[in-house]
């Protein structure tokens, strides 16, 4: 099965300093792969790089057959994004923020019903649909979030630091939600602090210092304590 | 996607807005009070214009018959009626003078001017000219200044960004939304400014000088917004502007130079 995302010798450079350096990773579809790493272990920059809002100094990112350079609203198209907090409209309800981001995405056309049934599908209360956003915890925003990348049918999802201020029956419903959109064939990177969640989530993980990405493996291969002690021993 | 979901989005953000419906509120009250209060006063200067005028005619009939050149030598007064578009702009009328003394083989100024040497003369005179010179922009300025940086600043632009939408589409569908907004508001005072004064083609001459104007503040806000990191820097920078455009300009006395005959 070809990868969803296939990233190769990716390098951002600003003045001196080098926020990811050679890095290469592979996702295929429904896999998740977890980013580990400190703040400023270039996380952060890679998933903007994958999305095309920062332009990589080397490397060659493709994501669903689209190669980032050469035709990023082709990547768009096929990708979604899910930002540590999740940016919706305080004027608008839920339902209608997710309504106005599946326009602008330009998703296929859906039916009221249809976008109901996406926020239904992400765990959302039914009773929160036409409830302004501006009254939304963190995490009814994410799964919002979620929904916008389920409404959008994106191929690659791409999350950036989702669980950090969730709660943690919050950030179980939310890994939760995120397993299946993976089940349902999406390729999906996640850059997060929780080791154990990545643990429990991802099928593999990633660990990145100092824009590297010193370690791969398979969540199968170890049990979380283990990962821990290979996270911290990385991070002397 | 289309610009105008972008613009369609915008305007529905300002409608659900309580601090544009109170902009619009106070502004639109001002105004109107401004040309009520206008108005008013140029329909008591025309009655008493129209009462001087006739003393004049009666006093000058009242001479009995004579030599029609001794007549034309007694003279008559003449009082000059306010411009057309007196009740939005005062203009000029309160130094020129109001009264000129005609008589024959001479050519008399002007005289009677409330404010001979112009030193009433104001930028700050509250009249609906004024409001809308400063009044407008301010309003531009602060419904503008958090449109971008605020998607900035809360994080939504990237959102856009993400999905697949430019900065440029963005920025269009917001000029769109806040034009027809403005488009509406000139439209609305231009309309009522007709049924107060009922010069039509004056008014709508102004209302396209005014919209003019207000597209330029518009486009100045837009540019700053696009270039702030957050709303808030965006308003400092815009309200420095609107202080700097408004301040009251410094100007000498007016020196009248007395016709030649």
């Amino acid at each position: 099965m070809s990868n969803v995302v296939s990233v190769r010798g990716l390098r951002k450079q600003y003045g001196d300093v080098r926020a990811v350096d050679d890095v290469s990773f592979e996702i295929e579809p429904g896999h998740i792969l977890a980013l580990l790493g400190a703040n400023g272990a270039g996380k952060s920059t890679t998933v903007h790089m994958l999305l095309g809002l920062v332009a990589a100094s080397a490397g060659t990112i493709e994501i669903a057959g689209h190669d980032v350079a050469r035709d990023p609203s082709g990547v768009r198209r096929a990708s979604a994004y899910v930002p540590d907090r999740l940016a919706l409209y305080p004027h608008l309800t839920g339902l209608e923020n997710l309504t106005y981001f599946h326009q602008v995405g330009d998703g296929p056309a859906l039916t009221r019903a249809q976008l109901e049934a996406v926020l239904e599908r992400v765990g959302l209360d039914r009773a929160a649909f036409d409830r302004r956003a501006s009254t939304y915890s963190k995490g009814m925003c994410q799964k919002v979030g979620l929904a916008i990348a389920l409404a959008k049918e994106a191929r690659a999802l791409f999350l950036d630091e989702p669980l950090s201020g969730l709660d943690p029956k919050a950030a179980n419903e939310f890994c939760a939600k995120l397993r299946e959109v993976a089940d349902a064939g999406a390729g999906v990177l996640m850059a997060t602090h929780d080791l154990f969640r990545a643990h429990d989530t991802a099928d593999e993980i990633g660990i990145m210092r100092d824009g590297k990405l010193v370690k791969t493996l398979r969540t199968s291969e170890i049990d979380a304590a283990g990962l821990e002690h290979l996270y911290l021993e990385q991070m002397r | 996607m289309s610009t105008l979901l972008f613009a369609r989005h915008e305007l529905l953000a300002l409608r659900r807005d309580p601090r544009a419906w109170a902009a619009a509120v106070c502004l639109f009250v001002l105004l109107a009070a401004a040309l009520a209060s206008s108005t008013q006063m140029q329909r008591a200067y025309e009655r008493t214009r129209e009462d001087a005028q006739q003393a004049s005619r009666r006093t000058w009939l009242g001479q009995g018959s004579k030599n029609a050149h001794s007549a034309a030598h007694r003279g008559v007064y003449a009082f000059r009626p306010l411009p057309e578009l007196a009740p939005f702009e005062p203009g000029l009328h309160g130094v020129l003078g109001t009264t000129v003394w005609l008589e024959a083989h001479k050519a008399n100024d002007l005289r009677d001017a409330p404010d001979e040497d112009g030193s009433r003369l104001t930028y700050l005179d509250g009249s609906a000219a004024f409001l809308a010179r400063t009044v407008l922009p301010l309003l531009v300025f602060l419904l503008v200044a958090s449109s971008i940086a605020g998607e900035r600043e809360r994080g939504t632009l990237k959102m856009l960004l993400a999905q697949g939408a430019s900065v440029a589409r963005i920025t269009l569908g917001k000029l769109l939304a806040f034009g027809a907004l403005l488009l509406v508001l000139i439209g609305l005072a231009a309309l009522s400014s007709i049924v107060l004064t009922g010069s039509v083609t004056r008014i709508v001459g102004l209302a396209a000088g005014y919209t003019l104007f207000a597209l330029v503040a518009l486009f100045i806000a837009m540019a700053v917004s696009i270039g702030a990191s957050d709303s808030r820097k965006a308003l400092v920078i815009l309200f420095a502007v609107w202080t700097a455009g408004t301040m009251e300009p410094k100007h000498d006395p007016i020196r009248v130079v007395p016709a030649t005959p």
